[in-house]
C-alpha cells in the first residue's frame, strides 16, 4: 500500500487498532500516516483535559421562578436561599483538588495507613500528590515515575521560565521543553486510558490518571499563553 | 448533610435542598448540555429546563442511580432531543475564523480554546457523538441506543466529526497528509 489512509480510517485505528490490520501495516511504514495518528491521538487527549464550564449565575433563580409558575406559587414571601454554594462549586471545579480527591479517596479505600503531603510520607507535584508507595504493576510505576520527574524536574523548568504547579510563565519560557514534557504525559495519558477501558472501576489508574491529566493541562495552558503572547502563525 | 437527604428535603419541597443539589452537579449539567448543542443561550435555556423537570419529577427518583447520574442523564436527553428537532443546518468552513496555532505548538497540544471553538462549529450530528464518545466518554452502544442508530453508524460520524475537526483546527497545506490524496485502502 502506497497511498495514504484517509482521516476517518486513522481515527478507526486509534480506537480499534486490531481491527485493521491492513491499515496499522501502513502506519509502521508511513512517516505521514504516523503524524496524522499522532495529531489524532492529541486531539483526543485533548478532550479529556477539557475542563467544566460554568454556568450562568442567575440560573438557580431562574429555575425556582420557573417552578414557582409551575407549581402557582408566589415569589413573595420565597425563603431566600442560604446554603453556602460557592463553596462547593468551588471545590466540584478545582482540577487539582478532584485529582487529589481520587488519590485521596484510592488511598483511603485501598491501601490503609498510605500517608500524602501534610502527614510524613508524601510527596507533592504542585497540587497533585504522589502516593509513598510505589505501584506495582507497569502502567503504576512508569506514571508514579513521570509524576516524580515533574516533581525533579520543577527546578529547571522553572529556571526555564515554567512553574509546573501554577502554570505559570515567565519571559523566558521554554515551549520545546514544555513540549516534551506533554508528549511524555501523552504516553502514559494514552497507557492508562487504555488501562481504564479494560478496568474502569481501577481507583489506582483513575487516580493517576486524573493526576497526569492535571499536570497536561497545566503546562498545556503555559504553552497556550505563550501561543496568545506571541502570535505566533505559521502553517 | 449527604446527598440522600437533600433529596428527600427537596422531595419535601425545601428550597435550600434543591439549591444544593444544583449547585453539586450545575456545572456538569451545563457543561454536556453546552457541548452537545454548541450555542450559549440554547444551553442556558435547555440546561434550566433539564433542571426545572428534574425537579418537578423528584418524587419519581427512587435512587436507583445517584442523582448526578440521573441529572445528567436526563440533561443529556433534553438536549439530544432538541437537537433531533431543530431544523437548523450549521453551515460549516472548514478553517473558518479559528485562531491558528504554530506547527511547534500544533504537535505538542491542541488549545482548549481553539478546540471549544472548532467544537461549536461542527455539525450537530458530528459534534454529538463526538462530544459523547471522545469527551463525556459513552461507548458506541450507549450512543446508538440514545440515539436509535445503530453502533456502526456511532462508530461512522466519530470519525468523520474527528477528520472534520482536524480541518478545523489545522487546515492543511500543500504538502500536508490530507493535501496530499487519500487512497481507499
Amino acid at each position: 500500500m502506497s497511498e495514504h489512509l484517509t482521516i476517518e480510517r486513522i481515527s478507526a485505528l486509534l480506537d480499534e487498532p486490531w481491527a485493521d490490520t491492513v491499515a496499522g501495516s501502513h502506519l509502521e511504514s508511513c512517516d505521514a500516516c504516523r503524524l496524522e495518528f499522532e495529531r489524532l491521538s492529541r486531539m483526543r487527549m485533548a478532550f479529556s483535559a477539557m475542563g467544566p464550564l460554568d454556568p450562568p449565575a442567575d440560573q438557580l433563580a431562574k429555575i425556582e421562578a420557573s417552578l414557582d409558575e409551575a407549581l402557582g406559587t408566589s415569589r413573595e414571601g420565597a425563603v431566600p436561599l442560604r446554603w453556602n454554594g460557592s463553596v462547593v462549586r468551588h471545590l466540584m471545579r478545582s482540577g487539582p483538588l478532584q485529582a487529589a480527591a481520587a488519590v485521596a479517596l484510592f488511598a483511603g479505600g485501598i491501601f490503609a495507613g498510605l500517608q500524602f503531603t501534610g502527614g510524613t510520607g508524601g510527596r507533592s507535584t504542585g497540587d497533585a500528590t504522589i502516593p509513598t508507595v510505589i505501584p506495582a504493576s507497569g502502567d503504576e510505576r512508569a506514571a508514579y515515575n513521570t509524576l516524580s520527574e515533574l516533581e525533579a524536574a520543577r527546578t529547571p523548568l522553572r529556571q526555564a521560565g515554567l512553574d509546573v504547579s501554577g502554570g505559570q510563565r515567565a519571559d523566558d519560557f521554554d515551549p520545546y521543553a514544555a513540549a516534551q514534557l506533554v508528549a511524555r504525559l501523552d504516553g502514559q495519558i494514552r497507557a492508562f486510558q487504555e488501562r481504564l477501558n479494560q478496568a474502569p472501576d481501577d481507583p489506582f489508574a483513575s487516580g493517576y490518571l486524573m493526576n497526569l491529566i492535571d499536570q497536561r493541562a497545566r503546562i498545556a495552558e503555559a504553552i497556550e499563553r505563550s501561543a496568545s503572547d506571541s502570535e505566533t502563525v505559521e502553517w | 448533610m449527604d446527598e440522600r437527604e437533600l433529596i428527600a428535603r427537596a422531595k419535601a419541597g425545601e428550597r435550600d435542598a434543591r439549591g444544593a443539589l444544583y449547585e453539586l452537579h450545575a456545572q456538569r449539567v451545563y457543561t454536556v448540555v453546552r457541548r452537545l448543542v454548541g450555542d450559549d443561550h440554547l444551553a442556558e435555556d435547555l440546561s434550566q429546563e433539564a433542571w426545572v423537570r428534574a425537579f418537578e419529577k423528584l418524587h419519581l427518583f427512587r435512587g436507583e442511580s445517584a442523582f448526578g447520574t440521573w441529572i445528567y442523564r436526563l440533561a443529556t436527553n433534553v438536549a439530544l432531543n432538541r437537537l433531533r428537532r431543530s431544523s437548523k443546518r450549521e453551515r460549516v468552513e472548514a478553517g473558518a475564523q479559528l485562531p491558528r496555532i504554530s506547527k511547534a505548538q500544533d504537535e505538542a497540544i491542541v488549545s482548549r480554546r481553539v478546540l471549544s471553538q472548532a467544537l461549536d462549529k461542527l455539525p450537530p450530528g458530528y459534534r454529538r457523538v463526538l462530544v459523547l464518545h471522545d469527551i463525556e466518554g459513552w461507548t458506541h452502544e450507549e450512543i446508538a441506543k440514545s440515539l436509535n442508530c445503530s453502533a456502526g453508524t456511532s462508530k461512522s460520524q466519530l470519525h468523520k466529526a474527528r477528520a472534520r475537526m482536524r480541518e478545523l483546527i489545522s487546515p492543511p497545506r500543500a504538502d500536508d497528509h490530507t493535501a496530499r490524496g487519500e487512497a481507499r485502502v
